[in-house]
Formats: C-alpha cells, structure tokens, sequence
C-alpha cells in the first residue's frame, strides 16, 4: 500500500515538472505554430537566477521562485522580439523557425554555462522531509504539486473567464479572423511567449531545487516534456495536464518494474517513450489533439 | 459622403497582381454589390481593404480618414467588419464566445452585453444554440453567426464575401433579409457574391469585376436589364420579358 502510495507520489512529483515546463511550448505552438527548443534554456535559466538570488539571502526561495517567473518571462518576449518575430513577419516556415530557436538556445546554453558554471550545483537549502507510515515526503515537493495544480486551474479559469484568454482560444483556432475580430495578434502571442516561458523557469527551479542545476539541465527534461506535449495534443493545454502525470507515472512505475526484473533504472525513459509511442500509433493526434 | 472608398487600388499576393486599380464607393445605408466570374478579383479586393492582403497602390479612405496601411484589427476597430468566404466562425468555440470576440476591442461591458441580446433578438436562430458549439451549426446558422459576429463590433460598414456560396436557397433569401435588416439601421454593405442575379436585385449600386478590373458599374436594377450583362454573366437572354 505504502509502495503504491510513494509511486503515485513520485508520478505526482515527475508530471508536475512537465506540466509547468509544457505549457509554454504547447501554448506558443498552439498560437505561433512551431516548437520553440529555447524552452529547455528558460528552464535552466530560472534555475540559475534563483540560485543567485538564494547566494545572497538563502531564506527566499519564494522571491527566486518570483525572480525566475519574471526573468524568463522577459527573456522569452526579447527572444520573440528580436529573434522570431522578423522571421514569422517574412514569411518563415517551420523548420527556420525551429532551427532558429535551436541556435538560439545554444547561446543561451553557452552565455549561462560562462556566467554561472559548467559543473553542478545545489541550492543551499534544506527541505522538511516527512515520514508518513512509510510514505516520504518532503516539503519541497508539496511545493511542487501545489504551485503545478494551482497554476493549471488559474489558467483554466483564466482561458474560460478572461478576454484575453477567449482571444488565445480564438487565435490558435483562427489567428485570421481573429485579426478581423479587432484582436491585435502580435500582443496577445507576446503575453503567451511571456506567461508560458515565466512558468517553465518556476519549473526550472523546482527541478534545479530537487536535484542539481547545470547548464543543460533544461535540454535533458526537454524531451519527456516534449513527449507529453505530444502525447497530450500538441497545442492542447488539457491534454498537457494529463499527459504529465500520465508520462510521470509511466516513468515510475518502469522504475519499480526495471528494479523489479534487476534492470538499471536508467532505462525509465525507454518506457516513457514506449507509452508515448504506443498512444500515438492508436491516437496520432495525441490524447486531446485536434 | 460616401463611408467607404477604394482608389485605383491595386491588390495580391506576394508579387502577383490579382486587382489592378478598382474605384468603389459605399455610401452608408446602401447596400452595395460586387459580381463578376471566378477569380475576377471580388474577394482580394475585400481582403485588400482589411488589410489581409497585399497592398501595391491606390488608396483607401474610411469616413475620409486613409486607412490604407493600416493593419486588419486596426481597421477592423475603426469600424468595417468583415465576414470572409471560408473559415469565418471559431469551430471549437461556443456561439456565445464567437459573438464576444466580434466584440473583444469594445471597452463598454454593458452595451456588448445589449448588443449581444440584439443579435440574438435578431437572428433567433443563434439564440436557441448560443451554447452549443460553432462547428455543429448547419451552413446557413455559420452564416448567420459570421454576419452576427462582425456585427458586434459595431462596424459602419459590413463586408460580406460569398454568403450566400453553398446555401439552399431559401436560406439564401433568410440572409439576404436579414441583410436588408441591417443596412435599415444605417449600415453600408458591401456584398461580393457570385449569384450575380440575387445579388444585383437586391443592391442599390453595383459592380462587375473582371479579370481585377472594373468593366461596369451602375444601379442593381439597371445593371440587371443590361444586355450584354445578362448575356455574359446571367445566361439570360439579352432582352428583359
């Protein structure tokens, strides 16, 4: 019991991460229509000005967590203003688009790698860790699961409730008439480029918090977060959120079962990938693609 | 004064010309067709004026103001609304949200909120689905909800390409009531249609477009008793019984 416990927890703990590092690639993808790679950057980036902010007063990981939303919200919009925008306003298909946000990931890498370190470090922090009848946990992973959760229902009541969340809906079914329906295009996909990109640095954080932070650290989750974006529908914000838990618990259980048959547990992401694989071959729009 | 003007305007895509140098005017309360053949330019010289398509030269002016550069929801704003052919509702979106979103630049909560009840007063169909989804509407209701959406922005001016295109033709006399009804109000219209007849019968003035010119232009009843008019585009024989 305590063991199916501590696996949905972990499961909890892996889509969690996904989930707030997925959102912004599905939502820039749903309205600008390519994959923007840089995601794996944003990611690591929040993890690195955290870190800075927490050298100097190790009492406020909150402010990181604030530092990292808005640093990488800022870099992300500056991203599309100097770099995607002119390609998208000459006519750019995908692959440009695509390589470009490769390339430009790489500087970011680099820049990041020369500021802070190219080898591993921790946050100086301690988490409560908790022993409940067995089941562990700590209080950086509550953390965790209530910052995903409660930003997956603040912007579902945000898309549902909001103007500004009606024209991203209207925008990634019909970005035309949406232009002709008044809504001015270029600001509403600035503020997905920012919201999406600020909360894949918070996840940048939680992950950088839970284990180490590196400069590639965002490049070695950016493909299972891609494959819940996959699985999840590519552009589909509700397939994401099931996506995430449905990977993270793949990914855990292949770890009890790869510990089970005394295999290493490094293969986990081959069962990750199996289920994604598995699904797109019955579903190959992903589970709530369009 | 005339509310909407084009100027030898000049309209395509990429660097192929597909209007060259169309003059037109809509007056407010009028009603205003624009027929001719497949490819004459009809729907270009619409997309032209809302900034959809690319703009070589001539000029635009709405309620004497140039617009001619001026981005599609800037112009959209300033009050010409614009019901395209194809792909003029947002499918996954309720009817209810479609309508808000004709309304998305107004800042007036209240008089959104009236209008919406007016559009829904207007085209009783809409208000029975306003919950259900836009991609489940048959042909004519999508045509309805287009027309219904553009109107939410409180335009002066309403451009229609094709509404009638693919509709059974009691439907098609529906919107061309309803469109009557809107041009009551004060409205300029400006329809582009390829059934010349039902459309010229229904326009206070009209156009004929070939070929991205403009080779006659005149009242809808006169342009209809035009010989060589009836004979190119109508398939009429070239003398009114």
């Amino acid at each position: 019991m305590v063991v199916l416990l501590q696996l949905l927890l972990n499961s909890l703990i892996t889509g969690s991460i996904y989930l707030l590092a997925g959102t912004g690639l599905t939502l820039t993808y749903g309205l600008s229509r390519f994959p923007n790679f840089a995601y794996a950057e944003l990611i690591t980036l929040g993890g690195f000005v955290a870190y800075t902010l927490l050298q100097h007063s190790p009492e406020s990981f909150w402010a990181g967590l604030l530092l990292a939303f808005l640093t990488c919200g800022l870099v992300s919009v500056l991203s599309y203003r100097l770099v995607f925008s002119p390609l998208v306003n000459r006519r750019a298909s995908l692959i440009p688009l695509m390589v470009a946000s490769i390339g430009l990931g790489y500087v970011l890498r680099y820049t990041m790698g020369e500021i802070w370190s190219w080898s591993d470090l921790g946050y100086p922090l301690v988490w409560t860790a908790y022993n409940w009848g067995g089941l562990r946990v700590t209080s950086l992973w509550l953390y965790l699961i209530a910052v995903a959760l409660s930003a997956a229902l603040l912007l579902h009541l945000f898309f549902k409730c909001t103007k500004v969340g009606l024209a991203i809906r209207a925008i990634a079914t019909n970005p035309d008439l949406a232009q002709v329906s008044g809504i001015n295009l270029e600001r509403v996909i600035l503020f997905t480029w920012f919201l999406g990109a600020a909360l894949a640095g918070v996840a940048g954080v939680f992950r950088a918090a839970d284990t180490q932070l590196y400069p590639m650290m965002g490049w070695d989750i950016l493909l299972p977060v891609f494959a819940a974006v996959v699985l999840g529908g590519i552009g589909s914000f509700y397939g994401l959120i099931i996506a995430s838990y449905l990977l993270g618990l793949a990914e855990n259980v292949g770890v009890v079962f790869l510990q089970a048959t005394g295999l290493s547990t490094e293969y986990r992401m081959a069962i990750a990938f199996l289920v994604l694989i598995l699904v797109l071959i019955f579903r190959p729009r992903g589970l709530l693609g369009r | 004064m005339a509310c909407l003007v084009t100027r030898d305007l000049v309209i395509g895509y990429g660097d192929i010309v597909v209007v060259e140098g169309v003059s037109i005017e809509v007056e407010k309360g009028c009603l205003v067709a624009v027929v001719g053949p497949n490819g004459s330019g009809k729907s270009t010289l619409l997309k032209g004026i809302m900034g959809l398509a690319r703009r070589f030269s001539g000029h635009i002016y709405y309620q004497d103001q140039d617009i001619t550069l001026l981005p599609p929801h800037t112009i959209t704003r300033l009050g010409i609304g614009y019901v395209p052919q194809v792909n003029n509702i947002y499918g996954p979106l309720t009817v209810r949200e479609n309508l808000l979103l004709g309304a998305y630049f107004r800042r007036d909560k209240a008089g959104t909120e009236k209008d919406l009840n007016e559009i829904f007063n207007i085209f009783p169909e809409l208000a029975r689905r306003r919950d259900a989804r836009a991609e489940t509407l048959s042909g004519g209701e999508r045509q309805l909800l287009a027309i219904g959406r553009a109107l939410m922005g409180r335009p002066q001016v309403l451009l229609l390409d094709e509404p009638l295109a693919f509709l059974a033709p009691k439907t098609a006399l529906l919107i061309l009531e309803k469109l009557r009804e809107i041009r009551e109000r004060g409205l300029g219209i400006l329809l582009v249609e390829q059934n010349t007849f039902l459309a010229l019968e229904n326009a206070d003035y009209g156009y004929v477009l070939n070929q991205g010119r403009c080779v006659m232009e005149g009242k809808g009843q006169e342009l209809l008793s035009d010989p060589s008019l009836r004979e190119r585009f109508l398939g009429l024989p070239k003398e009114v019984r």
